[in-house]
């Protein structure tokens, strides 16, 4: 049991009438990892949420779970009822004529032992909110409810639907810390969908990046979210998984030379980085120097890590204010060498 | 908005031929024609035709109100002398009785009361019967053969009949016809026998003319109705027809309606003239050709499909007697059966 | 507003005029005693008749709507669109047709009758039945909004959590349909209680046709001991129809997502159909086709058909009367409702709401009373057939019984109308006229037009005021045409005015229900 994986997806397609929403869906989420999903808004997210947790059957494809073929060729083999999926939804979706308590024991058997509610109370910090009504509480504490409700049926994985959208922006650090303590202790394998990159990139062991298709939605890139960011598979990935500029540059004719000519001078490129014609510019990757060939505008003064436009020779690009700022930055150097993408 | 109404509403109801307006008529200072005023608690499709050819053939100018005999009298007493009727025509004797109980109507002339016979009149003089309608069961010919007929109101309890039965205690030929059976039988031969009937589940219809029609159709096999609703069908068609029960039982009951004029008209003579005309010979045939009804004036003949009866066939009852409506009602109230 | 208030008033103290001084029978002796009365044999079947009628109405339809409703916002099935629709259809008709047509079908004699052999239709149950068939599209509306705000995600969360479809819907919809199904069957009840037509076409043993009976027969103290009983049953179904109606509206989640239909299994399914054959066979199917049969029925005997131009012209003419000024007198309270803040706001909706709560027969009878109360009062008796016979009181009755509904659209209109730009014209020197001109009339002009023409085809099919309060003056429109002809069993003159009738409500229903459900 344990040694299957939690979560396979082969080859899922779906469409909604003649509009394709997912065309060859492949990934697996392993034991213990939790995997996000990122992907723009509508390009089939939920579609492939939906499917996972049998609310509805994908045209093709298989779908696996702990190891049991769930839903294969478009016929449904395990009804959501006995799927092991834990779900949390986007507005959490609680019972509200019942406590916290009776919420996060919904899916046990009437006979299960009161402890096991108990520890999943103190797992999520529940415990003194027990038996007040979800009305009462707020949207962390309802999102931590469902949360331990998911939990409690011990799923082969838990699946969470954009659990930070509808939580104010300064809450969401805090929220999104929490969120990934508590599945970290529970061990649980859980997938992620989010089309915030924050999310997913800063919660995630893996990221498995979505992108729109002329047929539906395909998996472009999956990895480790330092792989995805600095080193995405081409430039919508790039555009998906943190803010970028891309700028046109041309492959000094030596490959093992590693170099590349941009408008703004010559830069290093990785050695692993395949052939390609835009040169992905990460701002937190830039500092401004001194020395260059040309001079810059000066730069808005703003607290470090905030992003600004500043104009080059080729176009605007995306900087984290300079330590800096002074009259004669005249430059743009990369501290690390850079990825290129088609 | 009440200015906005009236006119209105009589314009609509002056394309309605035969109501008039309610206002009081306007008695010009020297008059020639006055117009007198009816109030009938006779339908307006049975009576209109005749009421209008008033005029023509007594050059007497009448206005007529139509409303249900109970609500007329009601409205007479409640006018009392700033009434503007002149002349109550109603259908049943009994609100007839108890108005002239009250003196409400004024004595007609003795000519006038000679032209019909005295059953058919006031024994005060106060009211003269215009027409008789008698009460019969309506039966199915098929379903109800000779042998089992009821030979009388008594045989209306035998459970053989439940289900198969219809009658219409608000109507108020029903009402007047109990209370003749508290008359003749005394209250509890009444009662009992109202019990006995109601336990065999009859039908309950608003009016006559539904029992016949559901005595063809099959809903019921007996109805309980005055013998001129028949007519209303294609009775042969419908399979139905008419029953009376043997001579001098209780359910042979002739219900007169009758015409007073009201104590205090200004337009006595004028009214006298109206009523008069009710019993004439013309208006006499009309109620038996065109109305079916049995007329009180005699040597007047029954319109060939209504079978004449002889007045020893039927029950001996007072007219006055159907006037105890109240008491009637408050024992059918009793029984639930209103 | 004020006068609107005091005009809602007058049918209540015209009843307690005559409660305290009950009015004698004319022909009978002394006036008898209310409680005399009340003591008399059957008064306590009649109360528990109107009761049970009530109760098992409420029941009959929220089962009936409430499965329905189901069926149509969360069940897939082919059909299902048309269904949703055609089964909201019988809210059009008058319950009296529904009862007449049903009465005649379902009994021997008729086409369904002979068919099946049954021998009579009538009294409680029958009503029961007639009356639920007409009650439950309003519950099924109400239950479908509810289900449509409420969305499937409770019940998606407990089918991952491993429930089975009926513990999802248990657990995860039906908590947030309850108040939705107990505001339906209450309002369901209260209809019942107050319905006129229907029972009196069965002859059911319940307040408001005894009470139109007694009226009648000139039984005024009788008519007024049913007048006070009905308002005792009636009075605080209402009052629990509006504490429940302020609970029930005001959940709901910011854009559910619409629930995931499935397709019903052989329970559900057969649930359902059996509940659809019975809503649109009662309640549209055989009106129609009934009242069709009696008109060729007709038509081949060759029988008279009394002329119909003239209920249709006094139909028409008097229910565009009726239909203006009720719409005008809401305009009080409908701008107090919408536009007014603090306590007009709620007043205007009380002025409103409450004698269009009030049985018909009753306004009608205690307008009658006030009337009598009045003209005896004044000594002249004699005024009051003319009052009568004038029409004043029956616009009155139809008024007060449709103010509710002319105020619905005319207070939506009313609340579109910012209040800041009353401060603007009086700053700008344009109040009142320009204001109510340029301002008030427009905006308030679609809400008019949709109070009007929704007040007029009330009125169009209206019978217990139309029958207590319009028979003296002469006035014989389309539904008093139909009743008429239905005691005196002249089934095709029924038919042909019931069909007449029918078509103009249909077609506006399917006016109304293009918008959003109120």
């Amino acid at each position: 049991m344990s040694s299957a994986l939690p979560l396979a997806v082969h080859d899922l397609c779906h469409a909604y009438g003649p509009v394709g929403v997912l065309k060859g869906v492949s990934f697996e989420v392993g034991p213990g990892e939790v995997v996000a999903l990122l992907g723009p808004s509508g390009v089939g997210k939920t579609t492939l949420l939906r499917a996972i947790a049998g609310l509805l059957t994908p045209d093709a494809g298989r779908v696996e779970l702990g190891g049991h073929c769930v839903v294969a060729d478009g016929i449904e083999q395990v009804p959501t009822e006995r799927r092991r999926v834990g779900l949390v939804f986007q507005d959490y979706a609680l019972f509200p004529q019942m406590s916290v308590a009776d919420n996060v024991g919904f899916g046990l058997p009437r006979a299960a032992p009161r402890d096991r509610i108990d520890s999943l109370l103190a797992l999520t910090e529940l415990s003194s909110l027990a038996h007040r009504r979800p009305r009462t509480l707020s949207g962390g504490q309802q999102q931590r409810v469902a949360l331990a409700r998911a939990l409690a049926t011990s799923p082969a994985v838990l699946l969470l639907d954009e659990p930070f959208a509808n939580v104010d922006p300064a809450l969401r650090l805090t929220l999104g810390e929490g969120l990934r303590r508590i599945v970290e202790r529970s061990g649980q394998a859980a997938l992620l969908i989010t089309h915030d990159r924050d999310e997913a990139l800063g919660l995630a062991d893996r990221v498995v990046v979505l992108v729109p298709g002329s047929e539906g939605g395909w998996i472009a890139q999956s990895g480790p979210p330092e792989v995805v960011y600095h080193q995405p598979a081409s430039a919508v990935v790039a555009g998906l998984t943190g803010p970028t500029t891309f700028i046109q540059g041309t492959r000094d004719s030596a490959p093992a030379s590693g170099t590349v000519q941009t408008p703004l001078g010559r830069w290093p490129v990785h050695r692993d980085c395949p052939a390609g014609r835009q040169v992905v510019v990460r701002p937190h990757t830039l500092q401004l120097v001194a020395d260059g060939a040309w001079p810059i505008q000066r730069v808005r003064a703003a607290p470090p890590g905030f992003l600004v436009q500043v104009g080059t020779p080729a176009g605007p690009v995306w900087v984290a204010t300079p330590h800096s700022p002074s009259e004669d930055t005249v430059g743009l150097v990369p501290q690390h060498p850079v990825w290129m993408v088609p | 908005m009440r200015i906005f109404v009236l006119p209105l509403f009589a314009l609509v109801s002056a394309c309605d031929r035969d109501t008039v307006t309610s206002e009081q008529p306007v008695q010009p200072v020297a008059e020639t024609a006055p117009t007198v005023t009816i109030y009938s608690g006779r339908g307006e499709s049975l009576v209109g035709p005749l009421l209008s050819k008033i005029e023509a053939d007594t050059g007497v100018k009448v206005a007529v109100q139509y409303g249900g005999t109970a609500e007329m009298a009601t409205r007479l007493l409640a006018e009392g002398d700033a009434s503007p009727a002149d002349v109550f025509l109603a259908q049943d004797p009994g609100h007839l009785g108890a108005l002239a109980k009250r003196e409400v109507l004024a004595p007609l002339s003795d000519d006038l009361l000679a032209q019909v016979a005295p059953a058919y009149r006031d024994d005060g003089g106060r009211w003269i019967g215009t027409s008789g309608r008698l009460r019969v069961l309506v039966l199915h010919s098929g379903r109800v053969p000779e042998a089992e007929r009821p030979t009388s109101l008594e045989d209306l309890t035998d459970p053989k009949w439940k289900g198969r039965l219809g009658w219409a205690p608000g109507n108020g030929s029903f009402q007047s016809h109990v209370s003749a059976l508290r008359s003749v039988w005394g209250e509890d031969r009444t009662r009992t026998w109202l019990q006995g009937v109601a336990a065999n589940a009859p039908a309950v219809y608003p009016k006559n003319s539904p029992q016949v029609e559901a005595a063809g159709s099959g809903a019921i096999d007996i109805g309980w109705v005055n013998h001129y609703y028949l007519y209303k069908f294609d009775h042969v068609a419908l399979g139905v027809g008419n029953h009376s029960f043997e001579a001098g039982d209780a359910g042979n009951l002739m219900m007169v309606s009758g015409a007073g004029v009201r104590a205090g008209s200004p337009n006595a003579e004028a009214a006298e003239k109206v009523v008069a005309y009710l019993v004439s010979e013309a208006a006499q045939n009309y109620f038996a050709k065109e109305a079916k009804e049995y007329p009180t004036r005699p040597g007047i003949p029954t319109h060939p499909d209504v079978p004449p009866i002889s007045p020893e066939e039927l029950v001996v009852v007072s007219q006055d007697a159907l006037a105890d409506v109240a008491a009637t009602r408050k024992m059918l109230q009793e029984l639930g059966l209103q | 507003m004020l006068g609107v208030g005091l005009l809602v008033l007058v049918p209540a103290l015209g009843l307690a005029a005559f409660a305290i001084d009950p009015p004698a029978d004319p022909f009978g002796g002394p006036p008898p005693a209310l409680l005399d009365l009340l003591a008399a044999p059957g008064i306590g079947g009649l109360v528990g008749g109107t009761l049970a009628l009530g109760v098992g109405v409420a029941v009959g339809s929220i089962v009936m709507g409430g499965l329905l409703a189901f069926a149509a916002e969360r069940l897939d099935f082919a059909g299902r669109r048309w269904l949703a629709v055609a089964t909201v259809l019988p809210l059009a008709l008058p319950s009296y047709i529904i009862a007449g047509a049903a009465a005649r079908s379902l009994s021997r004699g008729g086409f369904i009758g002979d068919l099946l052999d049954l021998h009579r239709f009538g009294g409680v149950p029958a009503a029961v039945a007639v009356l639920t068939v007409a009650t439950a599209p309003y519950v099924q509306l109400v239950v479908r909004s509810a289900l449509a705000r409420s969305g499937g995600a409770a019940e998606e969360a407990a089918r991952t959590l491993g429930a089975s479809p009926w513990r999802a819907f248990r657990c995860g919809t039906l908590p947030t349909l309850r108040p939705a199904l107990a505001y339906g069957g209450l309002v369901a009840l209260l209809y019942a209680a107050s319905d006129f037509g229907a029972v009196a076409v069965l002859d059911a043993p319940v307040l408001t046709w005894r009470l139109f009976e007694a009226v009648t027969h000139q039984d005024l103290a009788r008519a007024t001991l049913f007048a006070l009983l009905l308002l005792a049953v009636v009075g605080p179904l209402y009052a629990a129809t509006r504490v429940l109606r302020g609970g029930e509206q005001h959940r709901s989640v910011a854009n559910p997502r619409a629930a995931s239909r499935r397709r019903p299994g052989w329970l559900l399914g057969g649930a359902t159909a059996l509940a659809a054959v019975l809503q649109l066979g009662l309640g549209l199917v055989i009106p129609v086709v009934a009242q069709t049969l009696w008109v060729v029925e007709g038509l081949r005997r060759e029988l008279d058909f009394a002329p119909l131009w003239e209920p249709v012209l006094h139909s028409t003419a008097a229910a565009a009367v009726a239909a203006v000024v009720t719409a005008g007198l809401a305009l009080g309270p409908a701008w107090g409702a919408g536009h007014r803040r603090g306590p007009w706001r709620a007043l205007g909706e009380q002025v409103a709401y409450l004698p269009s709560a009030v049985p018909g027969v009753l306004v009608a009878f205690g307008l009658l009373l006030s009337g009598l109360a009045v003209t005896r009062g004044l000594g002249h008796a004699e005024w009051y057939a003319p009052l009568l016979g004038s029409g004043v009181l029956l616009v009155a009755g139809w008024s007060l019984r449709f103010l509710a509904e002319a105020f619905g659209p005319l207070r939506a209109s009313a609340l579109q109308v910012d209040p800041r730009l009353w401060s603007a014209a009086r700053v700008l020197g344009g109040y009142p006229r320009r204001y109510l001109r340029g301002v008030v009339a427009p905006a308030l002009a679609p809400g008019a037009g949709a109070a009007v023409l929704v007040a007029f085809v009330a009125v169009l099919k209206e019978l217990p005021v139309t029958l207590v309060l319009g028979s003296a003056t002469g006035l014989r429109p389309l539904p008093y045409r139909i009743w008429d002809r239905y005691s005196e069993a002249l089934w095709h003159d029924a038919g042909l005015a019931g069909l007449v009738l029918v078509a103009v409500a249909l077609v506006a229903v399917s006016l109304t229900l293009r918008e959003p459900v109120h």
